[in-house]
């Protein structure tokens, strides 16, 4: 063990910590009693596309995607997040090779994952070391700019696995519903980061949301001593005890703006940042159609309804709310 | 959009799934597994991969008995990453287990392989006392109820750890 306390996520670390992590979902570590976030150390983050082609897709294709859905992440304002492309590359787009590569590859025993992003990291700095994306040619893709009926849009779910690739998890704004065969489909998605993706052809993931930028904007912060943003704290409670797990949602009304978080430990801790300043009305609500599992680990609670906080709660331009506690009732 | 989603977050409801994945429903994650084991998580042991390429861990899992199939009272799962010294290496929306988990886990195989988790994240439930003690499972089913999956929703709740049961056996049946 090494000063690090050895978890993977954020969630799971402090589920036995007190402090909670920020949400949408971050990484994090807790070292020497701080939350590390996960995160690149340097200001620009290379990487390497590998060339190889797909039917449809070819690998200079891939690589001008791949260009595109960097620039849209780095081109989110007030962060210091920037990517340098170095070119094509035969390296395996898995695999620790001390390269960042992204790339197709034929995962047929991964037969329902379009991409998956894998994360080297210093547990004892919580730095990146190394991060890889592949794309699974189990599905055909597209980068045709209006999209490609029954073709998986390449720029959306690179634009999602450099979510993750920068040290983000998943959010859990979106809303789904059956399918005839039992199946889910997603109705629409309030970030990005959501874990599944649109119907094959649709593109409107090329675009982040405002879920996706308070995250970035959070993490990569150009002048934390100037940040403009405000924040919310508080505790989720049931029966007064804190509810690990919960789904805390802070709507603006003045700017229509929708950003999602958790609550993270046993206590019930939440935190939003990258808010709006002003008021906002914060909705907490289980994740009881969720797979829990690719939100967040542990013995999540689920079994509550939904609730609002009782006033609107205001985050402070640079500041935070006061605690505020939102009392859930057992279904 | 912005009154689609504006609409979902202060009245209704949401999601699932890993790794920007295709989800699977019920009877899809049980008929693709081999066995669905209920156990408690008794060893993590994460390793380099054989070409050194990557992390992986071992799961192994002391079965308290099988919802489907039968491969023995102690069941050793691959899952991708983990940690070796100071390095982990950490996959988004794949599992997470720990010593001590009380768990339903869909498993397939594939030869002599060592077995996986169906769906990656899907094919995990957990088992968790509720305040009476009684042990249910998490998540909630979620093929019963409106089209629309919305949260909160009352009908929806952890199944009783004999109902579920009841349920993979159902599908089963159904076949």
């Amino acid at each position: 063990m090494t000063r690090a306390v050895a978890v993977l996520l954020t969630a799971v670390l402090t589920l036995a910590q007190s402090a909670p992590a920020h949400a949408y979902l971050k990484f994090g570590f807790r070292i020497g009693g701080q939350t590390v976030d996960v995160k690149w150390a340097n200001a620009a983050v290379r990487y390497f596309v590998n060339e190889r082609d797909i039917p449809g897709v070819t690998a200079p294709d891939m690589r001008a995607a791949v260009a595109r859905a960097a620039a849209t992440w780095q081109a989110v304002p007030g962060t210091t997040l920037r990517f340098a492309d170095q070119g094509f590359t035969t390296a395996s787009p898995v695999g620790l090779d001390g390269r960042n590569t992204l790339g197709f590859l034929d995962r047929p025993d991964l037969d329902r994952v379009l991409g998956a992003t894998s994360l080297l990291i210093d547990s004892s700095t919580g730095a990146l070391v190394e991060a890889d994306i592949f794309f699974n040619t189990r599905f055909t893709w597209s980068v045709a700019p209006q999209g490609e009926a029954g073709r998986v849009d390449v720029e959306s779910v690179v634009l999602h696995e450099l979510g993750h690739f920068v040290g983000l998890g998943h959010s859990a704004i979106g809303e789904t519903e059956r399918t005839a065969t039992g199946g889910r489909r997603v109705l629409g998605s309030g970030a990005v980061m959501f874990p599944i993706a649109l119907t094959p052809g649709a593109t409107a993931d090329r675009v982040l949301q405002d879920d996706d930028e308070a995250a970035v904007q959070d993490l990569y912060t150009a002048d934390a001593g100037n940040r403009t943003s405000g924040s919310i704290t508080g505790r989720v409670t049931k029966n007064g005890r804190g509810v690990y797990g919960a789904h805390v949602v802070a709507f603006h009304p003045e700017s229509g703006r929708i950003v999602g978080g958790f609550s993270l430990n046993a206590n019930g801790d939440f935190v939003i940042a990258g808010l709006d300043p002003g008021p906002h009305i914060v909705r907490v609500e289980p994740l009881d159609d969720a797979d829990v599992e690719s939100f967040l680990s542990g013995d999540v609670d689920v079994d509550f309804r939904a609730a609002y906080a009782p006033r609107m709660v205001v985050a402070p331009a640079g500041g935070s709310s006061g605690a505020v506690e939102v009392q859930v009732a057992p279904k | 959009m912005r009154a689609l989603v504006v609409a979902c977050v202060l009245g209704c409801g949401l999601p699932v799934a890993a790794l920007t994945v295709k989800p699977l429903s019920f009877p899809e994650l049980v008929s693709e597994s081999g066995a669905v084991v209920h156990g408690r998580v008794t060893e993590v042991r994460s390793q380099w991969t054989a070409d050194r390429r990557g992390i992986e861990s071992l799961i192994v899992v002391q079965a308290i008995g099988y919802l489907k199939g039968e491969w023995g009272a102690e069941v050793t799962v691959r899952v991708p990453g983990g940690q070796v010294g100071t390095f982990i290496n950490l996959i988004p929306g794949a599992p997470r287990l720990v010593q001590g988990d009380h768990v339903i886990l869909f498993l397939k195989a594939s030869g002599p392989a060592v077995p996986v988790i169906t769906g990656t994240s899907q094919g995990v439930y957990r088992v968790v006392p509720d305040v009476s003690g009684a042990l249910m499972v998490v998540p909630p089913l979620i093929e019963t109820g409106a089209p629309v999956t919305a949260r909160g929703d009352l009908a929806r709740r952890p199944l009783s750890l004999p109902a579920f049961a009841e349920a993979v056996r159902r599908v089963e049946a159904a076949r």
